[in-house]
């Protein structure tokens, strides 16, 4: 693979250790801003004022000349069919197939059930939702919204903008957020 | 400092999650995807 991913934030070393394993583990290094604070994203010029980074990505070739870049709207996720075009660019050799993409979403169109749950593997409110669902006996469908982007679009479309997970359709009824009296509501289960 | 594209990417070598000090010169040679995110643990 002549390809390196590396993800970069000011979290601490510890702290993305854990995320990482949360996660079931990540196949690329995790490299730690964190002391001094910010200094690579500040150095890259992606430093927000809050001190964390944005939402960037660079694209940096073999000869180590920065070849794209791309900052993206801190709620959403970036577009991977984008990133390999534009690695196929910079470096014919090293994309596609070397650098094969998660498997496209198995449903680009709109599932088919009766409670609809978007969410992204890592949003710790989708994990209470998945076990609120199963602690009521609810069938439901789960679309990851970080690798569906038409699912995503959706989302937005619904929560004024922005990607918030977890979402969930039932129905047709979109609650937006892990509100659990409006859930019980729609789907009819009272609190024990 | 804002950087442009065709420039020299900064060098760093921060901690990474595994422990091990990463440079990005190490990966000379090789083409990098830098992904910086807001922060762990977060929907941001």
């Amino acid at each position: 693979m002549q390809t390196q991913v590396l993800g970069l934030s000011v979290d601490s070393a510890p702290c993305l250790k854990a995320w990482a394993e949360s996660l079931g583990g990540i196949s690329y290094p995790l490299l730690s801003d964190f002391y001094p604070h910010g200094r690579v994203a500040e150095l890259y010029g992606v430093l927000r004022p809050e001190d964390h980074s944005e939402r960037a990505i660079f694209v940096i070739d073999k000869q180590g000349i920065i070849r794209y870049v791309d900052m993206h709207e801190i709620a959403t996720q970036p577009d991977n069919d984008e990133l390999f075009r534009v690695l196929a660019e910079v470096d014919p050799a090293a994309a596609p197939s070397g650098f094969a993409s998660q498997p496209a979403a198995p449903h680009p169109s709109e599932p088919e059930a009766d409670v609809i749950l978007y969410c992204t593997p890592w949003c710790p409110d989708c994990r209470r939702a998945r076990v609120f669902l199963k602690q009521n006996n609810i069938a439901y469908t789960e679309v990851d919204i970080s690798r569906d982007r038409a699912a995503a679009a959706r989302v937005r479309a619904w929560a004024n903008g922005n990607e918030t997970t977890p979402t969930f359709d039932i129905r047709g009824k979109i609650i937006v957020d892990f509100d659990v009296p409006k859930l019980e509501e729609a789907l009819g289960v009272k609190r024990k | 400092m804002t950087l442009t594209l065709g420039q020299s990417a900064p060098d760093f070598s921060p901690p990474s999650h595994t422990g091990a000090k990463v440079k990005l010169s190490d990966y000379h040679g090789k083409n990098v995807v830098l992904a910086f995110f807001p922060l762990a643990w977060t929907p941001v």
